[in-house]
């Protein structure tokens, strides 16, 4: 099997616009290297990041400005996600890349989330798929806010979900981003999202442990379980200044566009084009 | 895998379909498209009066957290966006040749056909990707 090389850009935080403009610059830093790329980051200010097509209603925004918490819409489908306290990570690859080569959404999922699994198993907790998880908690259902639905490649820890996974493909290449709560202020996220929300459902890092986890070990845990399991050589090579300027024309052209953020709406390219990387 | 593919649509290689019907097109995903995507929750509704390109960018479909994107079998202009799927986006799954379609156009260019495949080769292309 050849081995393959994957890009690792180091643990960063960044505003919500700037984070998933970034993203999508990996789609196409992707697209035209044909090299797979890994990223592990964090939000600062907080942000609230909205599925592709979700309806912006389910989220009060007066309290979210009162609080300074941005607002962002992804590119990738899904439920809302409060963005503090977490870990993110974010991949973009096509299926050859994979030591497993996935055809269906599902197998994406079941195949790139094993790192996630292998990462809470190496904390020592029992992780497991939604599917494989007992009861109510592994069937699947759909709700605004992320955490609280459920699809059968989400991973449960005693019985309660612990963070969120979500794709866009384009052609070939997926990208995928998720997150790992260290922490979940569920006054924040009641104040946040409007309508009901079943809280016994999911769960954090913070919650399991008793205490607040240490991050910067966790960084380094996530970044060798993902090349653990996927098999991928990790090389780190962080964003240039030279990408940023992309990465900053795709933040301004769509990310701080209201239109794009309150309808998911865009003047521009759904996704920026390849040539741009 | 076993797919259902008909007579009488052509294909593209992103697994679109496309009826003619006239000067007008019907547009959909195949079979083999809706069984990767998994249970389909939204389409996003096409403009009507809205000019797309053979190949490009048409609408995006969202199922399982992903968001996919659906290309323009043919170049047009919208002329309808399946309204059905707004309450019943599973149709895609239940009927994607039929009362699964998801736009229709006004054909720009029926010379453009000869990009797209009809059934047999798109059996082919299908059973080369398994």
């Amino acid at each position: 099997m050849q081995l393959v090389r994957v890009r690792l850009i180091p643990h960063m935080p960044r505003s919500g616009p700037e984070n998933m403009a970034l993203d999508e610059y990996l789609v196409s830093w992707h697209r035209s290297t044909g090299r797979p790329v890994f990223r592990l980051y964090a939000w600062n200010p907080p942000a609230i990041s909205l599925g592709r097509y979700q309806n912006i209603e389910c989220i009060d925004r007066e309290a979210c400005r009162a609080d300074g918490v941005d607002m962002v819409r992804r590119i990738t489908g899904g439920g809302a996600i409060y963005h503090d306290r977490e870990l993110t990570y974010s991949l973009a690859c096509t299926a050859d890349d994979l030591d497993r080569k996935p055809t269906t959404i599902p197998e994406y999922y079941e195949i790139i989330n094993r790192f996630l699994i292998v990462f809470y198993q190496w904390l020592g907790f029992r992780a497991v798929y939604a599917k494989d998880s007992d009861g109510r908690s592994g069937t699947v259902q759909h709700a605004a806010f992320c955490f609280s639905s459920n699809e059968k490649y989400d991973i449960m820890i005693n019985g309660k979900k612990i963070g969120g996974n979500a794709q866009r493909r384009i052609g070939k290449t997926v990208l995928q981003h998720g997150s790992i709560p260290l922490f979940i202020d569920r006054e924040r996220i009641n104040r946040y999202f409007r309508g009901e929300m079943d809280g016994s459902r999911f769960t954090s890092l913070s919650e399991i442990i008793g205490r607040e986890p240490d991050t910067a070990m966790k960084i380094r845990l996530l970044a060798e379980s993902f090349s653990e399991t996927t098999g991928m050589r990790m090389y780190q090579e962080d964003i240039t200044p030279e990408e940023m300027i992309v990465v900053h024309s795709i933040m301004n052209r769509k990310y701080l566009d209201h239109r794009w953020t309150m309808e998911g709406r865009t003047e521009g390219d759904e996704i920026a084009a390849a040539g741009m990387a | 895998m076993d797919i259902t593919i008909l007579e009488g649509y052509l294909y593209t290689k992103e697994h679109e379909w496309v009826r003619i019907e006239g000067p007008k097109a019907k547009i959909g995903i195949s079979d083999y498209a809706q069984q990767k995507l998994g249970d389909i929750t939204y389409i996003d509704p096409t403009e009507p009066g809205k000019k797309v390109k053979q190949f490009e960018f048409l609408t995006g479909v969202e199922s399982v957290k992903a968001a996919s994107d659906i290309y323009a079998p043919l170049s047009g202009t919208i002329t309808a966006f399946n309204t059905d799927l707004d309450d019943a986006p599973e149709l895609v799954n239940k009927a994607c040749y039929t009362d699964g379609w998801i736009a229709e156009i006004e054909v720009a260019d029926p010379g453009e056909t000869k990009n797209l495949m009809d059934a047999a080769a798109y059996k082919n292309y299908t059973a080369g990707l398994e």
